[in-house]
C-alpha cells in the first residue's frame, strides 16, 4: 500500500515538473540562434555542428596582424608600413555571416555563458603561439564607463576572464579605460576608424603590465584600429609587448 | 538574440498548440456539438493520456495524435462552455421581456461619457420577476441618457428597467452589434433616460486592484489630458493614449480609416513597445541593474494593460516584450513566431470568442505578418539599398518595409470586413507610426507629472497639442489622396484564404525554389475559379430586391438582371442614427455597388429621405425621380441642393409614367395623379397621400410598392384596378391602420406581403387587422422587425425569399 502511494506521489512529482519544462519549452523552444534548427539540450544557445562549422584560422598568417598570408610569402604586404603598435594578432575564426550571429548574441543579446565555450576556445588559440605563451598577464579592451552601465558587462572582459580561468593566467582589471564614448567602430567607413579612436584609451593604474608581456582582448578585429590604440597606450605605459587575441578576424 | 525563423526543422510548440487550439474552436463555432459528447470525449481521452503517463507504456504513433484531439476537443468545450452553456440564471434568459423589470447589478467598468450620455458595464446580481428577486448573472452594457459622474466602478446600483436583446445582423453588409457584445461577454442592453430613478445601494464595492489602483490612474491620466486640451485633440489623444474612442468625431475617424493608420486612434502593440522602451531605460537612468529594469518595466506593462482595458492587442504585444526581456535574462533563444504563438494561445484561454474578433484578427495578422514576411522582403532588395549608413534612409527603408509587409498580412481582412484595401497606409504609417510614438510620450510625461506640477503638464499638453493638430492635417493630407484607399465588394472566405496563400507563396520565392511554381499553379486556379463564378453569376438573370430593415421608414433597393440598380426611399436620419451611413453604404459597398441607376423618393418625409442623402453624396447616382412634392424640412432643402451641387437629373413622376431604363422590367407609376400634388409642389391630402407608388413586372412576377398611401389614394388607386394585382407587395406607413383598405388588399391578392416596420414601435404598427386582411387574402407576411432584412430573388417565373433573422 506504501509502495502504492509513494509511486503515485513519484508520479505526481514527475508530472510536475514535466508541466513546468514544458512550459518553459513551450515558450522557450530550445533552438540553434546560427542554423534556427531545434536543440535537444535545453541550456544550450548554438548546436554542435554550427559550433565545428565555423571556419578555423590555421592556415599561414602574417606574424604581426594575423592576415592569411598569400602562397609562399613570410610577409603580408597589407601591414607592411602601418606601423602597428602590437606584435602579433592572434584570431580563432574567419568573420563570417553565422559567426556574426553569435557575437552578436554575445554582445547586444546578453548571452553572457557564450563566453565559457569562447573562452576555451580562445585558450586553444592561444597555446598554439609561443609568443602568447610567454605572455605574463591579460587585459581586455574596456567600454566607455555609460556603456557598459548601458549593457551592463564588457564583453571582453568575460572573454579574458574565461580565458585565464581555462590557463590560470593573471587578468588585469581596470588598467586601461576608455575615455571617450566613441561611435561603433561598425557604422563608420575603414579610413575613418583609426581616427574615431584616436586618443580614446588611457591607462589608468598601470602597476599590473609595467614590463609585463600583455596580452590585449577583443571580440573582433576588422582593421585593427581599436586594438592599436589600445596597444599604443599600454605601450606607453610601460608594457614589454602587447600581442592581441580575438574571437574572429576579418579575412 | 531574437530569431524570425527560417528552417522546417524549428520546433516550435506554442505555435502548433495554438493552431490546434484555434481549429478546435473554429470546430466548436462552425458544428456546435454537444456539450455532453464533447465532454465525455474530453474525459475519455484524459484517461488514456493519464493511463499513459502513469505506465509509461506508449501507443507509437498514435501517441501526438491522441493529444492533438485532445487539445481539439478540449478547446471546443472550452468555446462551447464560455458562449452557449448558460446557467438559467444567466441575463441572457431574461431578454426580449416586454416590460421593464426591477434589475440589481454592479458596475463592473469605468463608466465612461460623452456630452450627453454615460456608459459603463453592468455586472447583473438579481432580478426582479412577478413575485420576487431571483439572482442572476452576466454582464450588460448600461446607457444613460446624461452625462454624470455620480456612479464609479464597483457600485451596486437597482433601477426598474427593460433589459434588451442588442441587434444582430439585421442587413446585409451591416454590422452585427450583438455578436461584437457577446464575444466581450456582454448579453443585454440597457437604456436609462436619467440618473433619477437609479438607486444606490452600496459604493464603491468591486476588486480592489482595479478600485484602487487601476481606475484612479486611468483617470489621472484622463483629468490630465482633460485639463488642458478641448475639441478634437483632447479625442485624439484619449484614443491614443488611453483606447477612449467614444468622442472622436466621425469625420476624424473616417480620414484615419481613409488612409489606413486607423489602428494609432486604439490601444496597440505600437504603445506596448513605447511603454517599455520609456520605462526600460528610466529605469536604466535611475541606476537599476538590467535584471531589476526588465522586472520593473514589466510591472509597468502590467498596469498599462489593465490601464487600457486589457484588449487584445495590448495583451498579445505585452506578453510577446515579456518574453523577449525574460529571454535576455533567463539567456534563452526567443523565436518571435513561436512567441506570437504563445500570446495567441493565451489570450484564447482567457477568451476563446476573441477568434473571431476582427481587432484580434488584424492584430495578429499584423504581426505575423512582420515577423514572417519582413526578413523575406528585405531579401528582395537590391544590395546597395540594404546597405546605408545614414539614419535617416536606413529608418525610412526599413519603416516603408515594415509597414507593407504589416499592410500585407492585413489587407485580406479589413477587405473582408470593411470592404476596403488600404493603399496609401504604406507609406502613411511610415510617417504617422513614429508621430504617434512622439505623441504618446509627451502624453505619458503629461500623466507622469502632470498631477504634480500643472504647469509642467501644461507645458507637455500644449507641446502635445501642436503634435496632434499636425497630425490631424497630416492624415487629412494622406486621405485627400487619389486612390488612398480602394473599395472592393467583400471578398468570400476562400478568396481571403487564397490571398493569404498567394502572399506567403509570394514572400518565398527567393528561398523556396519551388515557391513560384506553385505560386503560378495557384494564381491559375484563381483565375480559373474567378472566371468560372463570374459566368455562372452572369447567367443568372435574377432581380434581387431587398427590403432593408430600418426600424420606421422604408429602403428598398433593386438590382436588375442587367445589373442597374434602384433605390426607392432610404430610410430615416436623426441625430444617432443614420439610416444611409448605417444601412445603405454598408450594403452598397459590401456589394461592390458604386453607381446607383436611380433613386425614386416616395415622398419626402424624413422617415423616408432621410438615409437617401448620404447615398446622393457618396456615390454616382444616374438620376432622381420624385413627385415633386415639397416640404418643409432642412432634409429636404438638403436634399435639393445635393442634387444641384452634384448636378444629377431630376424627374417628377406623376401616375401613368414608365421608366424604362430597367429593361426587361417594366415601371410604371399608378399614383399620384395631379389632384395629389398642387402645381406648386404641396400636397392638398398631405404627403402621405401623395406617395409614388409604382408597379414592376418582371416576366410573371409582380411587385407593388405602395409608399405611405393612406385611404384617400387607396380610393384613387382603386380606379386603376386592372393594374393593381401583384407577387409581392409593400404595404403601406408601416402597415398602419389608415392604409390598406380591404378593397384594396383584395385587389391586389398578394403573395407575399411585406412590412418595414419598426421593433416595439410607440404607434402599435403594423395593425392586427391590416395584418389579418393581408393573411387573409393568402398572403405570407414579411415584416423587418421580426425578419430583419428581407430579400427577394426571381428569375421572372420563380421567387425564393431569404430573410437576414431566420425565423422559426
Ligand atoms: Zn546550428
Ligand atoms: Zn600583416
Amino acid at each position: 500500500m506504501t509502495n502504492f502511494k509513494a509511486h503515485i506521489l513519484r508520479c505526481g512529482r514527475t508530472l510536475w515538473s514535466d508541466c513546468l519544462s514544458g512550459l518553459a519549452d513551450c515558450i522557450f523552444p530550445p533552438f540553434c540562434l546560427v542554423c534556427e534548427k531545434g536543440l535537444e539540450e535545453r541550456d544550450h544557445l548554438v548546436c554542435g555542428r554550427c559550433w565545428s562549422g565555423f571556419e578555423i584560422i590555421d592556415r599561414p598568417v602574417c606574424e604581426v596582424c594575423g592576415a592569411p598570408l598569400p602562397k609562399g610569402e613570410r610577409r603580408c604586404p597589407a601591414c607592411r608600413g602601418k606601423g602597428f603598435s602590437f606584435s602579433g594578432v592572434r584570431a580563432a575564426y574567419s568573420y563570417s555571416a553565422d559567426i556574426r550571429k553569435i557575437i552578436h548574441a554575445f554582445k547586444f543579446g546578453r548571452k553572457i555563458s557564450l563566453a565559457k565555450r569562447l573562452g576555451r576556445i580562445l585558450a586553444f588559440v592561444l597555446l598554439q603561439d609561443e609568443r602568447f605563451r610567454q605572455a605574463e598577464c591579460m587585459v581586455a579592451v574596456p567600454l566607455h564607463v555609460s556603456r557598459q552601465r548601458e549593457r551592463g558587462y564588457n564583453q571582453s572582459e568575460l572573454l579574458a576572464q574565461a580565458v585565464c580561468a581555462e590557463l590560470g593566467m593573471k587578468l588585469v582589471k581596470d588598467a586601461l579605460v576608455r575615455r571617450k564614448r566613441t561611435k561603433p567602430q561598425t557604422a563608420l567607413a575603414p579610413r575613418r576608424r583609426t581616427r574615431n579612436v584616436e586618443k580614446a584609451f588611457r591607462v589608468t593604474d598601470a602597476s599590473g603590465i609595467v614590463d609585463r608581456k600583455v596580452v590585449l582582448v577583443d571580440d573582433v578585429f576588422t582593421t585593427g584600429a581599436t586594438v592599436d590604440a589600445c596597444a599604443k597606450a599600454l605601450r606607453r605605459a610601460g608594457a614589454v609587448d602587447v600581442v592581441v587575441l580575438t574571437v574572429t578576424r576579418a579575412t | 538574440m531574437v530569431a524570425t525563423g527560417r528552417t522546417a526543422a524549428m520546433n516550435r510548440p506554442a505555435l502548433k498548440l495554438s493552431l490546434y487550439f484555434a481549429l478546435g474552436i473554429i470546430l466548436g463555432h462552425l458544428v456546435n456539438p454537444p456539450i455532453l459528447v464533447l465532454l465525455t470525449l474530453d474525459a475519455l481521452l484524459f484517461l488514456i493520456a493519464i493511463t499513459i503517463f502513469l505506465t509509461k507504456k506508449s501507443v507509437g504513433k498514435w501517441n501526438p495524435a491522441l493529444y492533438i484531439v485532445l487539445v481539439i476537443t478540449v478547446s471546443s468545450l472550452h468555446y462551447e462552455l464560455r458562449t452557449s452553456d448558460f446557467s438559467p440564471r444567466h441575463v441572457s434568459n431574461f431578454l426580449r421581456k416586454a416590460t421593464s423589470t426591477g434589475i440589481v447589478g454592479q458596475i463592473a467598468s469605468l463608466p465612461e461619457c460623452d456630452e450627453e450620455r454615460t456608459t459603463f458595464t453592468l455586472s447583473v446580481k438579481g432580478i426582479a420577476t412577478a413575485h420576487e428577486w431571483r439572482r442572476a448573472e452576466g454582464k450588460v452594457r448600461v446607457t444613460m441618457g446624461e452625462r454624470t459622474d455620480r456612479f464609479s466602478y464597483g457600485d451596486v446600483i437597482r433601477f426598474d428597467a427593460r433589459l434588451e436583446e442588442p441587434d444582430g445582423l439585421r442587413n446585409p453588409g451591416g454590422f452585427d452589434y450583438k455578436a461584437y457584445l457577446n464575444r466581450r461577454s456582454i448579453y443585454g442592453l440597457i437604456f436609462l433616460r436619467g440618473v433619477n430613478n437609479v438607486e444606490i445601494i452600496e459604493r464603491r464595492g468591486g476588486t480592489p486592484f482595479l478600485s484602487a489602483l487601476i481606475w484612479p490612474i486611468r483617470k489621472s491620466m484622463r483629468r490630465t489630458i482633460e485639463r488642458n486640451l478641448t475639441g478634437p485633440p483632447e479625442a485624439l489623444l484619449k484614443g491614443i493614449l488611453l483606447g477612449e474612442r467614444r468622442n472622436i468625431p466621425e469625420s476624424i475617424e473616417e480620414i484615419f480609416r481613409d488612409s489606413g493608420v486607423i489602428h494609432v486612434l486604439a490601444v496597440s502593440g505600437l504603445h506596448v513597445g513605447l511603454v517599455v522602451f520609456i520605462f526600460f531605460n528610466l529605469f536604466r537612468v535611475f541606476r537599476l541593474s538590467f535584471n531589476w529594469a526588465v522586472v520593473c518595466t514589466l510591472g509597468i506593462l502590467f498596469l498599462y494593460i489593465f490601464v487600457t482595458g486589457s484588449r487584445a492587442p495590448v495583451v498579445r504585444a505585452s506578453l510577446m516584450a515579456a518574453v523577449v526581456l525574460t529571454g535576455l535574462i533567463l539567456e534563452k533563444n526567443v523565436d518571435l513566431l513561436n512567441t506570437l504563438a504563445f500570446a495567441g494561445l493565451f489570450i484564447l484561454l482567457f477568451s476563446p470568442q476573441a477568434l473571431f474578433d476582427p481587432g484580434f484578427q488584424l492584430s495578429f495578422a499584423a504581426v505575423l505578418s512582420i515577423v514572417y514576411a519582413y526578413p523575406r522582403l528585405k531579401e528582395w532588395l537590391p544590395l546597395f539599398l540594404r546597405r546605408q549608413h545614414t539614419w535617416w534612409r536606413r529608418w525610412l527603408l526599413g519603416g516603408s518595409l515594415v509597414s507593407l509587409s504589416a499592410q500585407m498580412g492585413i489587407a485580406p481582412i479589413v477587405a473582408y470586413y470593411f470592404y476596403r484595401v488600404p493603399v496609401v497606409s504604406v507609406l502613411a504609417n511610415v510617417i504617422v507610426v513614429p508621430w504617434v510614438g512622439l505623441i504618446l510620450s509627451l502624453g505619458f510625461a503629461a500623466s507622469l507629472f502632470g498631477p504634480f506640477s500643472s504647469d509642467i503638464g501644461l507645458l507637455f499638453n500644449a507641446s502635445n497639442w501642436l503634435a496632434l493638430t499636425g497630425l490631424i492635417h497630416t492624415v487629412t493630407f494622406f486621405a485627400s489622396l487619389p486612390f488612398s484607399t480602394l473599395s472592393v465588394p467583400q471578398p468570400s472566405l476562400p478568396v481571403v484564404l487564397g490571398c493569404y496563400c498567394v502572399t506567403g507563396l509570394l514572400v518565398n520565392v527567393k528561398r523556396i525554389g519551388r515557391a513560384g511554381h506553385w505560386l503560378i499553379i495557384t494564381l491559375l486556379v484563381a483565375a480559373n475559379c474567378w472566371i468560372w463564378t463570374y459566368a455562372v453569376r452572369g447567367n443568372q438573370n435574377e432581380l434581387v430586391v431587398t427590403f432593408f430593415d430600418v426600424g420606421q421608414g422604408d429602403a428598398i433597393f433593386l438590382r436588375t438582371p442587367q445589373g442597374k440598380t434602384l433605390l426607392i426611399d432610404g430610410g430615416r436620419r436623426s441625430r444617432y442614427y443614420d439610416c444611409g451611413k448605417r444601412v445603405l453604404e454598408p450594403y452598397l459597398r459590401q456589394s461592390g455597388i458604386r453607381r446607383v441607376d436611380g433613386v425614386l423618393l416616395t415622398h419626402p418625409h424624413s422617415d423616408h429621405l432621410g438615409g437617401l442623402l448620404a447615398v446622393l453624396e457618396n456615390f454616382h447616382v444616374g438620376q432622381v425621380m420624385d413627385s415633386g412634392l415639397q416640404h418643409g424640412s432642412t432634409l429636404y432643402e438638403e436634399y435639393v441642393t445635393l442634387i444641384e451641387e452634384r448636378g444629377i437629373p431630376r424627374r417628377i413622376m406623376r401616375a401613368g409614367d414608365r421608366i424604362d431604363e430597367f429593361h426587361p422590367l417594366r415601371i410604371m407609376i399608378l399614383h399620384p395623379t395631379d389632384s395629389f400634388v398642387s402645381p406648386d409642389g404641396w400636397a392638398p391630402y398631405g404627403l402621405n397621400n401623395g406617395s409614388i407608388t409604382a408597379r414592376l413586372d418582371y416576366g410573371r412576377v409582380s411587385f407593388l410598392f405602395l409608399g405611405d398611401v393612406e385611404a384617400e389614394a387607396d380610393r384613387a388607386l382603386l380606379k386603376r384596378k386592372g393594374f393593381l394585382k401583384a407577387t409581392v407587395v409593400k404595404v403601406p406607413h408601416q402597415g398602419s391602420i389608415t392604409g390598406s383598405s380591404r378593397r384594396l388588399v383584395e385587389a391586389i391578392q398578394p403573395c407575399v406581403a411585406v412590412i418595414s416596420v419598426s421593433e416595439g414601435n410607440r404607434f402599435g404598427h403594423p395593425a392586427d387587422a391590416v395584418v389579418r386582411r393581408y393573411e387573409q387574402c393568402g398572403a405570407r407576411i414579411y415584416r423587418t422587425d421580426e425578419d430583419g432584412a428581407i430579400i427577394i430573388r426571381t428569375n421572372g417565373e420563380r421567387t425564393s425569399i431569404r430573410t437576414m433573422i431566420r425565423s422559426e
